[in-house]
């Protein structure tokens, strides 16, 4: 072990390192190694290296490139293994000895980490539970659990504080000491976050994203400089605010918030995500130069934005608006729905409302039914409020003000909120009706863990007598490669799609099933769910604009993923269908045929 | 732009490359106590500097110099107390390993696809070890196996998927990166 505060500059290696381009190791053949260098790395990964080895590996490291590129990525896969495998038993204590036992059924005494309180935090195991409790969107199969980074769990807390702080006091007044104040506090934070993680088993927000921490933090600040100044926002701290923490998924970066369901003459701006219809949205920053979108949240809530504008999708149920309009339709499993703005936070309790804010940073908020929560955090020179706003008022808030204004609502400041008609089939669960139809549902066109896309098709058309199909009595599905049914009469029908492509074919994921109904305004008539029947049926009932698979990578007729099967359940008035795919599969695809609405 | 934006940005770009830069810096230092103090100094350094960052440059490679930055403070902090790579292997691993967008993403992939190839026994072996971070030494006394023939076990199942992940990324490489297209798509 070499200790020299001087670090070498001229380092032999240095001239050769620039030479090779950096990516040369992926389409090079594998190198000799030292053949020692694996045993070495090993070592180092359970914790095992003597000294003297740790020399040796330092100058194999110090002699050969390819071997440092081996080395940092060995160190990348046993970082990454946590959070890829899935315990399949458990250490279990009966007082006499340790044992290995294959993890029962039961979630609750197989949690893995319910042995070590010491060194796995209970949250994980809440964490597990509140999947199944309260969130009906994924449901976890029994015997698994995700594990967490603990280290970037704790890593955040700090961040959390530290920005709290940074954002408060100590940020303005210049206080050179920020970063071992924050230090110390995050270590507290890090040590309180178990309990306050296990107590959040009432938020129905536990596959929120990392990203959502961001959300959370803002909100933090929020909330705490109203804290300082105003009383009465202890109310929003310890009544309906968001929790700080609790709602951590540290591998889920990519997870999706919502999905793209209309989308009317949009021009992008640079630095925008661009999603077009169908398209499942992660935690970024869209921005429109002009046209009109319409999202919809995981958690029900639909929002229109009308450019130009700028907003950030925050969490399943948090986002914010830079500039521009936007007009939000939040169903009662939603509301809390947050639109953040630079003056003021506009918190949904129940409503249709619609925000309009100017590039300066006021926003005007109208309110069209229901109720929302406006709270504007406190500054320098204003103290925060909190205000409720009811159906037909509209607000004025601007930064540094105390008070909102009252002003006059102008129709044309604002977009009018998604609407639900009432020929259209109601959703819940992960399905999403999509408002347009999307270019492709090509194999990876519209890839999501989070969604079920269903579309509309065509309407009012004649279905012939014996048209083949897979299902159409009530019951519960799990096969679909059988003859299945055949319709008995001629009759006319509208035609639904519902369209899943899982993101990834994962070992973690395949536990996970996503769920989702729809209902519709008249009986279902057949369903098709075979991929050769959805083919033959396109021409008659599919958007010929719409480009798909071929028909065997369609259907539900793949057979079970690794005992994970897909199942379709129809109602006994068979007018809501129910399913249940497992995440593990790649595209699915049914064809949903409905009694067309009479004619006169 | 605000105060709170610039926070809220800074929030998301350091949650999505937190763990690139943290084994970035295990790398550096092979030392994953040190590696938590450096990257809690990290984290703080990059939002103090964080005014210097424009939004058009990657984050990562922003964020690497002061990893980087952080691990050799934190070598000369602790050379007489702890051990490290000579400044040489320091230097070099810095320059060779340094995290690359989207690497990390298809190396997990990879990693995920090899897993699913190991024999039933030796994935569970990883399960074990991994899932619940068990040591050794208690997997010895639960498995009832002597601790030496757990180590090579390791041993071999992490070459093995070394070796996969390479040999894929290599593959990956020569015909563009398939399952990463998605995101390029969008």
């Amino acid at each position: 072990m070499s200790q020299s505060p001087d670090l070498n500059s001229n380092d032999p290696n240095a001239n050769d390192k620039n030479a090779i381009g950096k990516n040369a190791n992926r389409s090079k053949k594998n190198p000799d190694l030292p053949p020692e260098l694996f045993h070495l790395m090993s070592a180092w990964a359970d914790d095992a290296l003597t000294d003297d080895e740790f020399d040796q590996l330092d100058e194999i490291l110090k002699g050969h490139r390819e071997a440092r590129l081996a080395f940092s990525r060995y160190v990348r896969i046993c970082q990454s293994l946590p959070d890829l495998v899935v315990p399949g038993f458990e250490l279990r204590d009966d007082g006499a000895r340790t044992q290995l036992v294959p993890m029962a059924n039961d979630p609750i005494s197989s949690d893995p980490f319910a042995k070590f309180p010491g060194r796995f935090n209970t949250a994980r195991s809440s964490d597990v539970l509140t999947h199944q409790k309260v969130d009906s969107r994924v449901t976890r199969s029994t015997s698994t659990a995700w594990p967490q980074s603990t280290q970037s769990r704790s890593i955040l807390a700090g961040l959390f504080v530290f920005l709290c702080l940074a954002g408060g006091v100590y940020w303005r007044s210049g206080n050179s000491d920020t970063s071992a104040l924050s230090s110390n506090v995050a270590s507290d934070q890090t040590s309180a976050q178990p309990d306050t993680l296990s107590n959040q088993s009432g938020t129905h927000h536990s596959l929120d994203t990392i990203p959502n921490v961001a959300g959370l933090i803002a909100g933090g600040l929020n909330t705490q400089g109203g804290l300082s100044s105003d009383g009465s926002a202890a109310r929003v701290v310890g009544g309906s605010a968001r929790p700080f923490a609790g709602t951590v998924k540290t591998h889920d970066f990519d997870s999706h918030l919502a999905v793209v369901t209309q989308s009317n003459q949009v021009v992008w701006d640079s630095g925008s995500a661009t999603p077009h219809i169908g398209s499942a949205v992660s935690a970024d920053i869209l921005r429109l130069t002009s046209g009109v979108l319409e999202l919809e949240f995981a958690t029900g809530a639909s929002l229109r934005i009308r450019g130009p504008a700028e907003f950030a999708l925050i969490s399943k149920s948090r986002g914010k608006l830079t500039f521009g309009e936007l007009a939000a339709h939040v169903p009662d499993q939603a509301h809390g729905f947050t639109i953040d703005t630079p003056s003021v936070e506009v918190v949904d309790l129940g409503t249709e409302f619609a925000i309009n804010v100017e590039r300066n940073g006021v926003a005007d908020v109208h309110v069209f039914r229901g109720l929302v929560e406006t709270r504007m955090p406190s500054h320098e020179d204003a103290p925060g409020s909190l205000e409720r706003l009811t159906a037909d008022q509209t607000r004025r808030f601007a930064s540094g003000q105390s008070k909102s204004q009252l002003l006059s609502f102008d129709q044309s400041r604002y977009p009018t909120p998604p609407q639900r008609y009432l020929d259209e089939p109601t959703t819940e669960g992960a399905i999403c009706l999509l408002r347009e139809a999307p270019t492709s549902l090509q194999v990876g066109a519209l890839e999501s863990n989070e969604f079920i896309l269903l579309l509309e098709e065509r309407k009012n058309v004649l279905a012939p007598r014996a048209l083949p199909v897979n299902l159409s009595l009530p019951g519960r599905y799990d096969q679909f490669r059988g003859k299945g049914n055949k319709l008995r009469q001629k009759i006319r029908v509208d035609s639904y799609l519902m369209h899943f492509d899982a993101l990834t074919t994962s070992l973690k994921l395949s536990h996970l099933r996503l769920d989702g109904s729809v209902t519709f305004p008249r009986p279902i008539v057949g369903v098709i769910a075979a991929g050769p029947l959805l083919a033959s049926s396109d021409s008659v009932f599919g958007n010929t604009e719409v480009l798909q698979s071929e028909g065997r990578s369609r259907g539900l007729d793949r057979g079970a993923k690794g005992g994970h099967p897909d199942v379709v359940t129809l109602s006994e008035d068979r007018r809501t269908l129910h399913v249940s795919f497992s995440v593990g599969g790649s595209c699915d695809q049914l064809r949903i045929l409905i009694e067309a609405e009479q004619g006169p | 732009m605000e105060l709170q934006d610039r926070q809220e940005l800074f929030v998301r770009l350091f949650a999505r490359h937190e763990r690139e830069l943290r084994r970035y810096a295990l790398t550096l230092l092979a030392d994953l106590v040190a590696v938590d103090d450096v990257m809690q100094e990290t984290s703080v350094a990059l939002w103090r500097k964080f005014d210097a960052y424009r939004t058009e440059q990657p984050f990562l490679a922003w964020a690497c110099k002061f990893t980087y930055f952080e691990a050799l403070k934190y070598r000369k902090k602790w050379q007489s107390q702890r051990r490290f790579f000579s400044p040489e292997t320091f230097e070099a691993l810095a320059e060779d390993t340094e995290p690359v967008a989207e690497q990390h993403e298809s190396e997990r992939l990879a990693l995920q696809d090899c897993l699913t190839k190991l024999p039933e026994a030796d994935r569970e072996l990883v399960g074990l070890r991994y899932a619940t971070e068990t040591s050794i030494a208690e997997l010895a006394e639960a498995t009832g196996q002597p601790a030496k023939s757990l180590y090579r076990a390791l041993e071999r199942i992490r070459r093995v998927l070394a070796l996969c992940v390479q040999k894929k990324l290599a593959f990956e490489g020569e015909f563009s990166k398939g399952h990463l297209s998605w995101e390029a798509g969008t």
